[in-house]
């Protein structure tokens, strides 16, 4: 069976001429030490939004080019929505000229062929995209496996939304007279579909990529309180799909967050959920392995992998992967993947840290440059009017050998925390953050249906030490944790998610692992 | 900046040619932005990247009638390269799938202008050079090259915001926005700490760049000698930076979209602070706050912007209104931007200490702080705070440990310290909010685990 991916829009696939265009301008006006690429981009996202009063339809769609030229390690962008010949023309004018001004006379850089990144090893997702021996002019284009195809009517999509609502609603009724969460204030469905497409040329290759990024969020309310259910990635239809297992698990997380009682502070053992993992790793060694923040020398870890000491025990291995196809055993991709990064960059498995040691980090061009370490694709920006920096695509710890209950079962007292309620870094200091909305209690190896709250109420955040908690990690799941075979996916599940480098620059990350253990977890 | 829309004109023609169209809105916005990424090379400033960023849209909001009181309504960007007919008929088609109960904009045919005096769309560039001119100057004072310089940011921004709206309005608003921020380490025996500090200002000279750097090179040199505070309840000073977070949750609660949506609403008479004995103060909506990113002259609903008071006498006093939830609510619109400010009687931080009969907490930085506006619960790990003996009357420096409160009950014996501070911030979503008001207040009751 042919498999169906994700192609250009025709507004993206008429851009190429132009784009080439303004490339060969770019190459001819450069002085001979710079190197130049066009990232063109097209963002779009048509969402419905289904409350009980009302039904919002979005369809918003951002386009945006970035002329660089890089010159030694400092890469100057003229950056426009405006895209047309005369307006391209003036941006290369701009850019010309801000480059004549710098007057740089470093050697230039030269980004790898087809011949060479094939034979890096890629994953089999993106080689066999990848027709045999493309010239540096051939376009390759990178899309994304459906198995069922998105809707192209709006009116699909507004029609799927309100389906989620009524069965959603009309679940309720299923659950017993005394459940806690059978009659909530509130219930919205959101429902979206994005499709990020990119166009790279620099000298070495052109390529284009269409990831369909797909989302569906039922969200109930009660007084303060609230549930909601993730389902998403890239994919087609199938990454959206939802059943009454997500209902139910909905109707009983509201449960669970109304009957939370508020909890002592202390340390405590922590059992984490794929979800919670992921938030961990992303803001223990995600941030602080980022390249650009090491080229800042705003990172501890830049000391910590020069000296080679060790950071956590034998289970702390974190990856960072976009090339994440299959997730879990969802089907379809995780929320981070992509086939390149936006400075054109090959998607591939990077370990972090390995058995609690340190390896090298992400990067985006100029930090690769800065640092003199290998490239890797984690150059990200928000969108066309930001800037580049090292991103996380998705980040996550390896998974063990435990089931589930294996885990729970080294639990005398403590906690399992499934809901995250966001994160921080601090790569300096090496201080965490990691924010639960409830806690369900442990004692002897089971749940014993009781669920907390912080003390004053809120959200429980989990505080210290990046080190003493990876030292501190008692053991990891399967990733399949609930089945006692070996494990059939190949990747543990990452959650989809979002992130912000210090207190800006938004992007779509993922972030995911096995079932963690952690003792001595600070909690309050 | 050459433009690839339509004109307004054309726009509005076309949008009052079309006898499927209820109301209309035309958002016509322009920007300019200069950015530098600076690092340290080789002991001197490098820019690892230096960005400028021209950009042009036109968004159009309108709503069709669905018949029985209810109405689809879309915003959607223009493209450029198609014909405005097909857009607005697509707009059309796309507004009839949405559906919410009628409502209009208000009757108001009259123009507004707002220019910026900060600088030009042709003088971003010059303006991003001057502040890093600057920066290179505090790098000279003996404060500063106590530390490592590591990094900055820093975004010269000019904005031309165009409004139209089918009942006639037409704004038109010009905005400049500076963001800076610095980041400097201080080594220490042990190794090195860093402390980042970031700003959003309207004009240059509100942004004090040799104060930031001297305060980014004090709290690293503090972290290096801070210890752990012990758990307990804590008097906690929190600046004007976390206080314009935890006003705004409080904000959110009292508008009618949160009535109409079901999720918790303060309405007015609802007292706010239960056995409230702190001092007294009131809680303003205010548009014409000078040097803040709240100013409005009108909605694009056409509802003109004036100074509310939203508390007052520990009472909620009025609700925010748009024009949407008023309709649904048979009440008449009110104001519903504007700088939040907090008048209230402010004593000066020297008379404050004076005055303590227990320790005080003054956090300094929390390493991510987390507010929820569902319950108004706020919760962080403490990066840096300081806390005052009253005995010994001296500070020790302190980190870690987790904060958390919920702001509606720690402002029971609420004190304000002066003097009045304006606060700019910008969030992910590019929204802005603006506080004025004491640059500092204690809170009680706010507990600390570590």
């Amino acid at each position: 069976m042919k498999i169906r991916r994700s192609q250009l829009s025709t507004k993206s696939q008429e851009m190429k001429p132009l784009l080439e265009a303004v490339f060969q301008q770019l190459v001819d006006r450069a002085p001979a030490s710079v190197y130049a690429s066009v990232v063109y981009e097209c963002r779009s996202k048509k969402s419905v939004t289904v409350y009980p009063q009302s039904v919002e339809v979005d369809d918003k769609s951002m386009v945006g080019v970035n002329l660089r030229y890089l010159v030694g390690a400092t890469m100057y962008e003229e950056a426009t929505n405006l895209i047309d010949q005369a307006s391209l023309n003036e941006c290369v004018e701009r850019l010309v000229q801000r480059v004549v001004d710098h007057g740089g006379q470093d050697k230039a850089y030269r980004s790898p062929t087809w011949a060479e990144r094939v034979a890096e090893g890629l994953e089999n997702d993106i080689v066999e995209q990848i027709p045999e021996n493309p010239a540096p002019e051939t376009w390759v284009h990178f899309g994304v496996r459906h198995a069922e195809d998105l809707p192209t009517d709006q009116a699909e999509m507004v029609r799927l939304a309100k389906e989620t609502f009524s069965d959603v609603w009309d679940f309720r009724l299923s659950l017993g007279e005394d459940h806690p969460a059978r009659n909530p204030d509130q219930l919205r469905v959101e429902l979206k579909f994005a499709t990020d497409e990119f166009l790279f040329i620099d000298s070495s290759v052109r390529m284009s990529q269409a990831i369909t990024r797909n989302r569906q969020i039922p969200v109930l309310v009660k007084g303060h309180d609230r549930s909601f259910v993730l389902q998403g990635g890239i994919g087609g239809l199938e990454s959206v799909s939802l059943d009454a297992d997500h209902y139910q698990t909905l109707y009983d997380k509201l449960a669970k967050a109304l009957t939370a009682e508020r909890m002592s502070p202390g340390r405590y053992k922590l059992l984490m959920s794929p979800s919670l993992a992921g938030v961990f790793a992303h803001e223990a060694f995600g941030h602080s392995q980022e390249a650009d923040t090491w080229a800042r020398e705003r990172s501890k870890a830049r000391e910590l992998y020069l000296s080679k000491q060790p950071v956590g025990n034998e289970h702390a291995t974190i990856l960072n992967n976009p090339a994440i196809y299959d997730n879990g055993d969802s089907g379809f991709g995780a929320w981070g993947s992509y086939f390149f990064d936006e400075e054109g960059w090959r998607a591939k498995k990077q370990y972090l840290v390995k058995s609690g040691v340190l390896q090298q980090p992400m990067t985006n061009l100029t930090s690769s440059l800065r640092l003199n370490i290998p490239r890797s694709a984690n150059g990200k920006r928000e969108n066309f009017g930001h800037a580049i920096y090292s991103r996380q695509t998705n980040t996550y710890f390896e998974q063990g050998d435990l089931t589930f209950m294996e885990l729970i079962g080294l639990v005398d007292y403590g906690f399992l925390a499934t809901e995250p309620f966001g994160g921080m870094e601090d790569p300096k200091g090496m201080g965490i953050q990691v924010g639960m909305q409830y806690l369900e209690e442990i004692r002897d190896g089971e749940l014993t249906g009781q669920t907390f709250k912080a003390p004053n109420g809120g959200a429980v955040q989990m505080t210290g030490s990046v080190q003493e908690y990876l030292e501190n990690i008692l053991g990891r799941s399967k990733i399949d944790a609930f089945s006692e075979g070996p494990d059939e996916s190949v990747h543990p599940w990452n959650e989809l998610g979002g992130c912000g480098k210090y207190h800006k620059e938004f992007v779509e990350a993922g972030c995911g692992g096995p079932f963690l253990l952690v003792d001595k977890v600070l909690l309050g | 900046m050459s433009s690839l829309f339509p004109s307004l004109d054309q726009i509005k023609s076309t949008l009052m040619d079309s006898d499927q169209v209820l109301w209309w809105r035309v958002f016509d916005s322009r920007s300019r932005r200069s950015e530098a990424y600076l690092l340290k090379n080789e002991g001197r400033i490098e820019a690892d990247q230096n960005r400028e960023v021209c950009e042009h849209q036109v968004e159009i909001e309108l709503a069709v009638s669905l018949g029985d009181e209810s109405q689809g309504r879309v915003r959607k960007a223009l493209a450029i390269g198609v014909d405005i007919e097909t857009q607005v008929q697509q707009m059309i088609q796309l507004a009839m799938l949405s559906e919410e109960k009628s409502w209009s904009l208000m009757d108001n045919g009259k123009s507004y202008e707002k220019q910026t005096k900060a600088f030009t769309s042709q003088q971003t560039g010059e303006v991003l050079q001057g502040i890093i001119h600057r920066l290179e100057q505090a790098l000279e004072d003996p404060a500063v090259q106590q530390g490592l310089f590591n990094s900055a940011e820093v975004f010269c921004e000019h904005k031309q915001v165009r409004v139209l709206n089918s009942a006639g309005l037409m704004s038109y608003e010009e905005k400049a926005r500076i963001y800076f921020e610095t980041c400097f380490a201080y080594r220490h025996d042990q190794g090195e700490d860093e402390f980042m500090l970031t700003e959003w200002a309207e004009n240059p000279d509100q942004i004090d760049i040799l104060g930031l750097c001297r305060r980014s090179v004090e709290g690293a040199k503090q972290l290096g000698q801070a210890g752990l505070p012990v758990s307990g309840s804590y008097s906690v000073l929190l600046t004007s930076d976390v206080l314009i977070e935890l006003f705004n949750d409080l904000r959110s609660q009292m508008s009618l979209k949160n009535r109409y949506e079901k999720i918790p609403y303060l309405a007015p008479k609802t007292e706010l602070v239960a056995g409230f004995e702190g001092t007294p103060f009131e809680f303003y909506l205010d548009p014409e706050q000078d040097g803040s990113f709240g100013q409005k002259a009108v909605t694009s609903d056409g509802v003109e912007q004036r100074v509310t008071a939203l508390v007052k006498g520990n009472q909620v006093v009025e609700s925010i209104s748009p024009v949407q939830y008023a309709t649904y609510f048979g009440q008449p619109p009110s104001s519903s931007m504007g700088c939040m400010r907090i008048d209230a009687e402010c004593r000066p931080m020297e008379q404050v200490l004076e005055d303590l009969d227990r320790p005080l907490l003054e956090i300094l930085q929390f390493s991510g702080l987390f507010t929820n506006p569902m319950d108004l619960t706020f919760s962080s790990e403490i990066r840096l705070a300081r806390i005052y003996d009253p005995d010994l009357k001296q500070w020790r420096y302190v980190k870690g440990g987790n904060l958390s409160g919920r702001f509606i009950e720690n402002l029971k014996g609420v004190q304000f310290v002066g003097p009045n501070k304006m606060q700019n911030t910008r969030l992910y979503s590019d929204a802005e909010l603006s506080y004025f008001g004491p640059q500092a207040a204690i809170l009680s009751g706010v507990s600390v685990s570590s």
